[in-house]
């Protein structure tokens, strides 16, 4: 074959054959979409932000292209790109940071329960008030939480701070290497309501072109705008054809908590050995002065909140069974010497809330930590309805 | 900028049209090309947009390479040479050192330390600058060569600085040495220079093998090493098998979209990879897996140590040795060096079969010994990636375990499925040495309307089967 002597030509011809053999391939397929039943259940879904994604990975990506990272929905294994794309927002600004239950939705753990976690719940009766960041990460340890706090206060000025503690999450101080060492730069310089590098122009340019191309494109050509929904149309086909249900959940990392010791009786309970007590209520002190630190040096309201978990007469979660007594105590003695609000919410839902684990080594078991959507709508109203937003409440005691 | 992503695409067709606009209307007069300018800063942009701060360290080492080049070269004093290139490796190794392995080597003289209730009081808490590893490597070969007399220094800063960042490969390689690309700075790129099929091929080669398989293959291969204990031995073996094929299909897929988008530009890159997977011994597997590294470590490593010139027992020393620092230099962590150490102990141990039982080049080998050695070949190679993925030795250690079946707890996502996919990735591979021989280098030439239906045919496949998002090649992390 002769080569042309300018590579234009060719190019030109190539493009000239491949692009609208392209495009009608995408308007032949767009239109067998829309003629499929399902098509409109599929674009309905699909007006949804958390619509058909396959990874956690696929859903920061999408969150940070609008502009909506407030969580992390990978677990902090990119904690350091969800710090650096944390959501723009003049106003108030209130920071939730706990373990797997401010995160997990028992009853709804799909992407459809979001919407009804206690951070989302709280943000809509909030509304104007303050927007509301969940950096919750299954499995949080109180070294992770003040780890995630200190970063977060160093580029975001908080007016609210809530950090959820349990016992369970209170018994180890290590910090997961992911986040000791995490994979994505960390944002450096403090920014106020902003992500903490506002570099590279060449990082800007790029993202505001690319934004106007998709959605030039998105406008013009229906293919590109229906295209995850297409992806997702055909991947029910294909499962329909493999005889599969066609059911495509999104699953963000939460891991399911690890009980520290467990009998074989229902429900899971967590024993505690007097060293190991000693150390928790040792880690207290020093976590609590760390968020006085804050408090004082960025005058946030910070409310230290006791998270609910299922309490049965007679059967206690924590053994021995005065222990949550004396680690309640001393939590709320903490604050109280720290000027830290307190916000004893353990016993704030019934059993009814709280369900069984469906897998993995207590499947069958009762999961005494984990609440429904009607309890994290509760406890979203217990937040909203306390000091931190009331400070009379304190004043009155 | 990732190669698969729209951000690329609209970078590149820029450049592109800048770069093919100018094609044989230049009158460039030796001393200054225009066209090099323009790929230089389109190369810093290139990396400016992950960072633009450390664009400052690639203009460093770049000045350092080259004013220390030219001096080498200048100079007949065989003492003064030697110190002026000690100074270039000083320089670039120490800022390797720096960004890469500070925290590595604190953590372990902590380690050290620890036992005496000592640690050192500080951490450094920097950012690993995006592709150290590949454009340091490359910078260090410029200033070696030149020392040997092997290469004439570049002509113009303009020309070396493109030769260490040029942007197809700037951030994983392949990693090119300096007597492969200067020469064909030495003129303007014409348009007879441009490889418009092997371009084309390559990129759409690439990134099917990034966006179609890579990326697929990570939801199967990420949460194994994420949740290791909750798999048993055919599950790990499963996820491990994917991750095999990932990072082949991830790291090959970005030296082929490197060497397609660098054809586009008039300039070619050496093949970097040779179908690794077909190898039936380990010494074979490293001439075909990430050639450029292997060939640098061979030349500026391996060779001057002494190579295999002073006898058996120094040779397995120099390759036990190359390879501990070549599985240093994908990462400051336990785990690289492990992979690293394990690879070089089965080279040295092949190498000791073969002293004892040497080939007869006259008999061919039997089929079953063909697939004895590979399959021997493969199942040390899936092995020892779990060294090189899993984040602490724990979580390989419980892999490993799971893989000999010494622990079956957990349970498996096999299913036919899953199966099927694998299979037909491993035939696909196969397939592809047939069609395209030797490292891809030899497309069957097709006639350019159908050329074009299959470019169409590929695009639309990308469009519909991409995982949403562009996800970050895994060597941009070394």
């Amino acid at each position: 074959m002769n080569r042309p002597t300018h590579p234009l030509p060719q190019f030109a011809a190539l493009v000239a054959i491949a692009a609208p053999l392209l495009l009608g391939l995408c308007l032949a397929i767009d239109r067998t979409f829309l003629g499929d039943p399902d098509a409109a259940g599929i674009l309905a879904a699909e007006r949804h932000l958390f619509r058909d994604v396959a990874t956690a990975h696929d859903l920061l990506d999408r969150m940070i292209e609008r502009d909506e990272v407030t969580w992390d929905p990978t677990n902090g294994v990119r904690i350091g790109r969800v710090l650096a794309n944390l959501k723009r927002s003049d106003g108030p600004k209130l920071l939730l940071v706990g373990s797997s239950q401010l995160l997990v939705v028992r009853d709804d753990r799909s992407h459809a329960g979001i919407p009804r976690r206690v951070d989302k719940v709280l943000d809509d009766r909030l509304a104007g008030r303050a927007t509301v960041y969940n950096l919750s990460l299954g499995g949080m340890t109180l070294a992770e939480k003040q780890w995630v706090v200190e970063q977060a206060v160093r580029l975001v000025e908080f007016d609210y701070i809530v950090v959820g503690m349990t016992l369970w999450d209170s018994v180890s101080d290590e910090v997961r290497p992911w986040l000791a060492r995490p994979r994505d730069p960390l944002p450096g310089s403090p920014l106020t309501g902003r992500p903490a590098i506002a570099w590279p122009a060449p990082a800007a340019i790029n993202r505001t072109l690319t934004g106007r191309f998709s959605r030039s494109l998105e406008e013009r050509v229906p293919f590109f705008r229906h295209r995850t929904a297409i992806q997702r149309w055909l991947k029910g086909e294909a499962e329909r054809a493999l005889g599969r249900d066609g059911r495509t959940d999104m699953a963000p990392d939460s891991p399911a908590p690890r009980p520290v010791e467990r009998s074989g009786a229902e429900p899971v309970h967590y024993a505690y050995s007097q060293p190991e007590q000693a150390s928790i209520l040792a880690r207290i002190d020093a976590f609590i002065s760390t968020l006085q630190t804050i408090r004082s040096s960025m005058g946030a309201r910070i409310m230290v909140l006791l998270t609910p978990f299922r309490q049965d007469a007679g059967r206690p979660v924590y053994l021995p069974p005065a222990f949550f007594e004396r680690f309640r105590d001393t939590v709320e003695r903490a604050c109280r010497r720290g000027d830290i609000l307190f916000l004893d919410a353990s016993s704030l839902l019934g059993r009814r809330h709280f369900g069984t684990y469906l897998d993995g080594p207590d499947a069958g078991k009762i999961d005494v930590l984990h609440f429904d959507a009607a309890g994290h709508g509760e406890l979203a109203g217990a937040i909203e309805g306390s000091a931190l937003f009331h400070p009379a409440l304190r004043a009155a005691g | 900028m990732i190669f698969s992503s729209v951000e690329f695409l609209l970078f590149f067709a820029f450049v592109l049209a800048i770069f093919w606009g100018t094609l044989g209307r230049l009158r460039e007069p030796a001393s200054f090309r225009p066209q090099h300018l323009f790929l230089l800063l389109a190369s810093y942009y290139f990396y400016m947009s992950w960072n633009a701060v450390l664009i400052l360290l690639i203009v460093l080492s770049t000045l350092v390479d080259y004013l220390l080049g030219a001096r080498i070269h200048a100079s007949t004093c065989l003492r003064r040479r030697r110190t002026l290139l000690i100074l270039s490796l000083v320089i670039n190794l120490g800022l390797l050192a720096l960004f890469k392995y500070a925290n590595f080597f604190i953590d372990n003289t902590n380690a050290v330390l620890g036992m005496f209730s000592l640690r050192v009081p500080f951490v450094v808490d920097i950012i690993l600058p995006v592709g150290i590893s590949f454009f340091t490597f490359q910078s260090m070969s410029y200033t070696i060569d030149i020392y040997r007399r092997e290469l004439q220094p570049a002509r113009s800063f303009t020309d070396f600085a493109l030769f260490v960042s040029f942007f197809p490969q700037l951030v994983a390689g392949p990693i090119v040495r300096a007597s492969q690309f200067l020469p064909q700075l030495d003129r303007p790129r014409r348009p007879g220079d441009i490889d418009i099929d092997r371009g084309l091929n390559y990129l759409l080669l690439g990134l099917v093998k990034k966006v179609l398989i890579s990326d697929w293959l990570s939801t199967i291969a990420d949460p194994l090493f994420a949740n290791p204990l909750e798999y048993n031995g055919l599950g790990v073996w499963m996820g491990v098998i994917a991750y095999t094929l990932q990072i082949y299909c991830d790291f090959s897929g970005y030296s082929d979209m490197a060497i397609g988008t660098a054809a586009l530009l008039g300039y070619r890159l050496p093949d970097n990879f040779n179908m690794p997977y077909l190898s039936r011994n380990i010494s074979e597997f490293w001439s075909r897996w990430h050639i450029s590294l292997s060939t640098w470590l061979r030349d500026y490593l391996y060779i001057p140590l002494g190579g295999n010139r002073f006898g058996h027992l120094l040779t397995l020393r120099n390759l036990l040795v190359v390879m501990f620092l070549g599985g240093l230099w994908h990462g400051a962590q336990g785990t690289f060096v492990a992979w690293g150490c394990a690879h070089g102990l089965a080279l040295v141990v092949h190498k000791e079969f073969r002293r004892r039982f040497p080939l007869d080049q006259s008999r061919r080998l039997s089929p079953a010994g063909i697939a004895l050695g590979w399959l021997g070949t493969m199942i040390f190679v899936c092995a020892t990636w779990v060294l090189f993925r899993a984040p602490s030795f724990e979580t390989a250690r419980i892999l490993l375990a799971k893989m000999a079946f010494l622990d079956n707890s957990g349970s498996s996502p096999a299913s036919p499925v899953l199966a099927l996919c694998l299979v037909i990735v491993v035939l696909s591979h196969l397939a592809g040495v047939r069609m395209f021989g030797g490292g891809g280098a030899g497309f069957p030439p097709v006639r350019l309307p159908f050329r074009a239906f299959g470019y169409a045919v590929v695009a639309l496949v990308l469009l519909l089967l991409a995982p949403s998002g562009a996800r970050p090649f895994i060597y941009f992390q070394f």
